[in-house]
Parts: C-alpha cells; sequence; structure tokens
C-alpha cells in the first residue's frame, strides 16, 4: 500500500537544539499554516470544458486553525478550478451551536468561497444539532435531514446516518430506483468500511445500505466520522471515500495491517476536489499545506 | 446421486430453521403486547398533534441561526407549560416498559445482537445520558449523539415526524426533536 506522506511532515532537526515538528498534531491549533505560492497550485484534474467540479470536506467545524487553512487552501484551488460547490461528510459545527459559533465555524473560514457564490450542501453528524442546521439555509437541507439533489450527470443522495429509519431507507429506494442520473453518488457521516481506529465501521449500517447501493448502482459514496483520509479499496464495485479531516485530524489513527485501503493519510488535514466529465471520475485530495496526497481517475462502473 | 441427497437435506433444514431464524430476530408481539405498543403509538401521535397546535410559528431555512433558537426555545416552552405535571413512566408505564424491554432484548440476544452491540460501541461512547422528563435534551453544548442502529430502528414501534428515539447507556430516550425536549425515558431498556 502507499504510504502517503505530504513535504511538511518531514523532520526537522535544528542543531544544536533538536526539535521535531509535525505539523498538523491534535492540538496545533496556531497560526495558519504558511501557504505555498499561487503557481504552485498542483491542479491534477483535468479542468474539462463542461465537466461538474466539486469540493467534499467533512468533520471540518471546530473553527479553529486548520479548519481555517483548510478554508483558505479550498479558496486558492477555487480560483483555478472553479467547483461549483462543496459536499459536507457531518459534524458540520462541534460544540456550541449559537450564532457565533455559525459564523465562527462556518461563515468566516468559507467566506471567501461563499462570497464566489459556491454553495454547501450537508449532511448531519452526531456532533450536529439536527434541528437548527437543517433549517440553516447556507447548508441546502431544505429543513430535512435527508435529501436528493441533482448536478448535469450526477445525482446526490444526502442521507441522515444518525437514525435511518425504515421510513428513510425507504425513502432512499424509491429515489434509488426512480434515478436516471448516469452517476449516482451517496454520502453520510458514518463509515461503512473503515481502516481507522477510533470508531471502526457501522455494520448494521453498512448491512441495510449495501443491498440498496448494489442493487440501485450507486457509484461511489462518500462518508466521515473518522477523522483521517482514506481512499478504500472499491466495494462490491463502489467506489468509497473517507473524509473526515477537514478540521479534525486523529494523528497516525489509521490500523496499519487493514488491507481495506487503496490510500491514506491521517498525519493533517485535508479536503478533495472532484470533477465528473461523461464516464470518467477525477479526483485529488489536498492536505492544508496545499500538497497533493492522492489523486486519481475512475471509470463509470457497468450497469448490472 | 450424494449430492442430491445433501441438497434435499440441505433444503430441508432451510424449510425447518429458517422460520425459527426469523423469529429469533423478530418475534411478533403477542395480542397484549401489540395493544400495549399500539396504545404506545396513539399516545405519541397524540402528543405531537397537540404540539403542533401550540406552535406559534413552524422553522423555515434562513440564515438567521437567533431566529431558529428563538422558535425551538418558545415551542419548548410552550410545552413545557401545557405538561407541566410529566413525569418519567408516562410514555413507557410498566406495562410499555416491559415490551419495550423484551423487544430489546430479543434484538440483542437474536443473531444481529453482537453487530448492534458493535454499531453502538463503535458509534459514540460517552454520549449523554442525564435525562430529565420536560427538559431540555442534553446535547445543549454540542454533546455527541448517539446513532440509532438501523435495526433497532426497525424493530421498535415507529414514531410520528419530531419525536425520535435516543440511546445513551443502556437507556431508551423519546427525543422531541422540534422543541429539542426529553419526553420520557427508559432507564435499562437495553440489556
Amino acid at each position: 500500500m502507499k504510504r502517503l506522506t505530504p513535504m511538511r511532515n518531514t523532520i526537522i532537526l535544528l542543531l544544536p537544539l533538536v526539535m521535531v515538528v509535525y505539523p498538523g498534531l491534535p492540538g496545533d491549533e496556531g497560526a495558519p499554516a504558511a501557504s505555498m505560492p499561487e503557481s504552485a497550485l498542483d491542479v491534477r484534474l483535468p479542468l474539462k470544458a463542461g465537466s461538474l467540479r466539486w469540493a467534499v470536506i467533512g468533520d471540518n467545524g471546530t473553527g479553529e486553525g486548520p479548519e481555517r487553512d483548510v478554508a483558505h487552501e479550498m479558496q486558492r484551488y477555487w480560483t483555478k478550478v472553479q467547483f461549483d460547490f462543496v459536499t459536507m461528510d457531518g459534524d458540520n459545527i462541534y460544540g456550541g451551536h449559537s450564532p457565533r459559533d455559525f459564523q465562527l465555524k462556518f461563515e468566516e473560514p468559507y467566506k471567501p468561497l461563499l462570497d464566489e457564490g459556491v454553495k454547501f450542501y450537508a449532511s448531519l453528524g452526531n456532533h450536529d444539532d439536527a434541528q437548527i442546521e437543517m433549517n440553516y439555509k447556507p447548508y441546502n437541507m431544505g429543513g430535512n435531514a435527508y435529501y436528493t439533489f441533482d448536478k448535469k450527470d450526477v445525482e446526490f443522495f444526502v442521507l441522515d446516518s444518525n437514525y435511518m429509519t425504515p421510513k428513510e431507507l425507504s425513502w432512499l429506494e424509491d429515489k434509488l430506483k426512480s434515478s436516471t442520473a448516469k452517476w449516482k453518488i451517496a454520502y453520510f457521516h458514518h463509515p461503512l468500511y473503515t481502516c481507522a481506529k477510533f470508531h471502526g465501521p457501522d455494520i448494521d449500517l453498512r448491512n441495510q445500505l449495501m443491498p440498496l447501493f448494489t442493487r440501485y448502482g450507486v457509484n461511489a459514496v462518500w462518508y466521515g466520522h473518522e477523522h483521517v483520509y482514506e481512499r478504500l479499496k472499491p466495494q462490491e464495485g463502489i467506489y468509497f471515500f473517507l473524509e473526515g479531516e477537514s478540521g479534525q485530524l486523529r494523528y497516525h489513527n489509521i490500523h496499519r495491517s487493514c488491507d481495506l485501503d487503496a490510500a491514506h493519510f491521517d498525519t493533517d488535514r485535508s479536503f478533495m476536489l472532484v470533477e465528473i466529465d461523461g464516464d470518467q471520475m477525477y479526483f485529488e485530495t489536498i492536505s492544508r499545506t496545499g500538497a497533493v496526497i492522492d489523486s486519481g481517475q475512475l471509470a463509470l462502473q457497468a450497469k448490472k | 446421486m450424494a449430492i442430491q441427497r445433501s441438497r434435499v437435506i440441505g433444503f430441508v433444514l432451510m424449510v425447518l430453521v429458517a422460520p425459527v431464524a426469523v423469529l429469533a430476530q423478530s418475534p411478533a408481539p403477542t395480542a397484549s403486547e401489540q395493544k400495549v405498543l399500539d396504545g404506545f403509538r396513539a399516545k405519541a401521535k397524540d402528543y405531537m398533534d397537540r404540539e403542533h397546535s401550540l406552535a406559534a410559528d413552524k422553522m423555515k431555512p434562513t440564515t438567521d441561526v437567533a431566529r431558529l433558537e428563538t422558535q425551538r426555545k418558545l415551542l419548548r416552552d410552550a410545552v413545557q407549560q401545557a405538561r407541566i405535571h410529566a413525569k418519567q413512566g408516562d410514555f413507557f408505564g410498566e406495562q410499555t416498559a416491559e415490551v419495550f424491554r423484551k423487544i430489546l432484548a430479543d434484538l440483542f440476544h437474536g443473531p444481529d445482537g453482537k453487530k448492534i452491540e458493535a454499531s453502538l460501541n463503535h458509534a459514540e461512547p460517552g454520549a449523554p445520558a442525564q435525562f430529565r422528563v420536560n427538559e431540555e435534551f442534553p446535547n445543549q453544548n454540542g454533546q455527541p449523539i448517539q446513532s440509532v442502529p438501523p435495526t433497532v430502528l426497525k424493530a421498535l414501534p415507529a414514531l410520528p415526524k419530531g419525536l425520535e428515539y435516543c440511546i445513551a447507556g443502556n437507556t431508551l430516550a423519546l427525543h422531541d426533536t422540534s422543541a429539542n425536549m426529553v419526553v420520557d425515558y427508559l432507564p435499562n431498556a437495553l440489556p
């Protein structure tokens, strides 16, 4: 398995004093990391005319330095990638949910993107205040804990994995069955597959969702909850990503012996950029220092 | 020939065992248990109907978080006043408690039990456990909530929109999500 290490995680030795610096340690909430110059943007998406582009964040809403650093990098990459919207894997706001919390943990960090008209589509995590966030207009949930939205060839199915009732499962089945989208993408908070140590996969949720995902041809799934990044090997033909470190981080929290991952990163925060053009999906994952930690191209799966 | 015989035996075993397995997973409630569950459902519906009549206005998407907070607080105040004598056991009375505990015990001791326990243990250890009837739900400072495993939600009676089950430790609570309030809770609900 490819071990992903950003440039900034190099151990710096300073003589005569020996200092070991690990940027991205939990609690490292100091000044924003120095960004690379504008010209150093490492865009690996093809940026094809007419393609659909979006960003993915998860477990972001701390309001602290690392969240702001990631938001800053997102804004820098936006200048070149011009993504239309951002999907959120949940835990959008940690701690209190007062008006000031929404400012500190969402409105201020992402202000440059919001000002450019970039829309955010949230899913609910276990730290979120469902009733308030469902009705918080910038999250575009329309007052619902679960919902769908279409963008070009893609239909997004945004689920509430905190409280997956038979009613929600039935709603999902109806929506998937009637969807005519070329790409069907689901996202929610709790992981179905993961190599992360802290929570692990939600087997019960997996047992309920996977039969629907496979029966109705879901192509890709995103979730968070674990504060790491993982690109999993396809499971039952479906692409899985875990992006749960856009604000939070659990340093070195991935089981090294776990063989589910195609790539992973657990030493700093990150966000993702995704582009869909016809039958191809391109992605790149960027750390808060602007380094690309994973990238690739995935083909639309053949219909069963 | 041997293969055919083993297939026949396999089929007979499947026919004999399958219904037992289904029963072990979700035994149908008896007539008296069903009556208790119907009563619980009716009470839950009645609660929400009353709440709708108390709500000054419905939450609508807005950028004004303070307004959403105020709406929720006003609703909670109104509901609290309307049921000022509410106490633990109003919804989970003796008979209802017994049926709920039996449903959950069957589930946790059934074939899905280990997976459900694993889901609960993985989801969010340390979720709030101090419930007080008619008071604000104990998540005011953004304490994480425990997700409720889908298999548990399939086994328990469906609730009207606006009411949800919540698990913390081995307590099952009834959460009014619109008013963010504890309606009732059942200690030792989970085995």
